[in-house]
């Protein structure tokens, strides 16, 4: 049977839920977003070296938060990568945990990209 | 209202102060530790939080152990009934072990699940008699 190829969306963060959280305060989700340039990248290294030094309870707990977050801006995709990452760190399987981490990279790095481009606010 | 939000996390803690402001006063607090000083000082000051929301998975102390020391607290002092602070789990934990934990246990008054809605967690406050 052939796999069918996954659909990706468009945008990887979908910020409609964020924007009725915080009652349409820009101001609000650019310093979030502030965060989240800086914060990402440094998580995805976190993994990076918990998954080096065989430490699933440091992958586990840093994949726990980026799930969270990734769930706030809507960024649906990459939930879900962070959350079999999050069992993989539970479990302890750390095999899994290799083959996860750069689909998790990918996904972060087109988020980063996105919120890089200044016009970020009229697409999400 | 006297507001605890317990959580480590930028992004879910700046939302929930933004949800939660318009209702009161906030306070936040980083880890259970910080959450369980600001707890005891608000006692200590008769000035108790009306309502406190924690996070589960919480450096230096879980947000599970938290509600288990608020409550034993409330109980060594004989506060009961409406006189003992609302607690809301608000964590991306949602396994049947800690939602059971948190309530059954714990005796926390709701589990949200994030991330959190907005309405929900209005409409849960509500029910609680904190907001008309």
């Amino acid at each position: 049977m052939t796999e069918q190829p996954q659909a990706i969306s468009a945008f990887p963060v979908d910020l409609t839920e964020m924007k009725k959280t915080v009652g349409g305060k820009m101001e609000v989700i650019r310093v979030l977003v502030d965060h989240v340039l800086v914060d990402f990248p440094e998580k995805m290294r976190q993994l990076r070296h918990g998954w080096a030094v065989g430490d699933a309870g440091q992958v586990r707990i840093i994949a726990h938060t980026l799930k969270s977050s990734l769930a706030s801006f809507g960024a649906a995709e990459a939930r879900e990568i962070a959350r079999a990452l999050e069992i993989c760190g539970a479990t302890g399987d750390m095999a899994g945990a290799e083959k996860i981490l750069p689909q998790l990279e990918q996904e972060i790095e087109r988020i980063v990209v996105f919120f890089s481009d200044p016009c970020w606010p009229d697409k999400g | 209202m006297k507001i605890l939000i317990a959580e480590d996390d930028f992004i879910s803690r700046t939302l929930l102060q933004e949800m939660l402001s318009p209702l009161g006063i906030c306070h936040v607090a980083m880890d259970g530790q910080e959450a369980m000083a600001a707890y005891k000082q608000a006692l200590e000051m008769k000035e108790p939080y009306d309502l406190v929301c924690l996070d589960i998975m919480m450096p230096h102390l879980n947000g599970q152990e938290v509600l288990r020391q608020i409550r034993d607290i409330e109980k060594e002092r004989g506060i009961w009934g409406s006189d003992m602070t609302r607690i809301i789990m608000v964590t991306a934990l949602d396994d049947a072990k800690n939602i059971m934990a948190a309530l059954m246990k714990g005796s926390c008054d709701a589990y949200l699940v994030k991330p959190v809605d907005r309405e929900k967690l209005l409409a849960e406050i509500k029910k609680m008699g904190l907001v008309a």
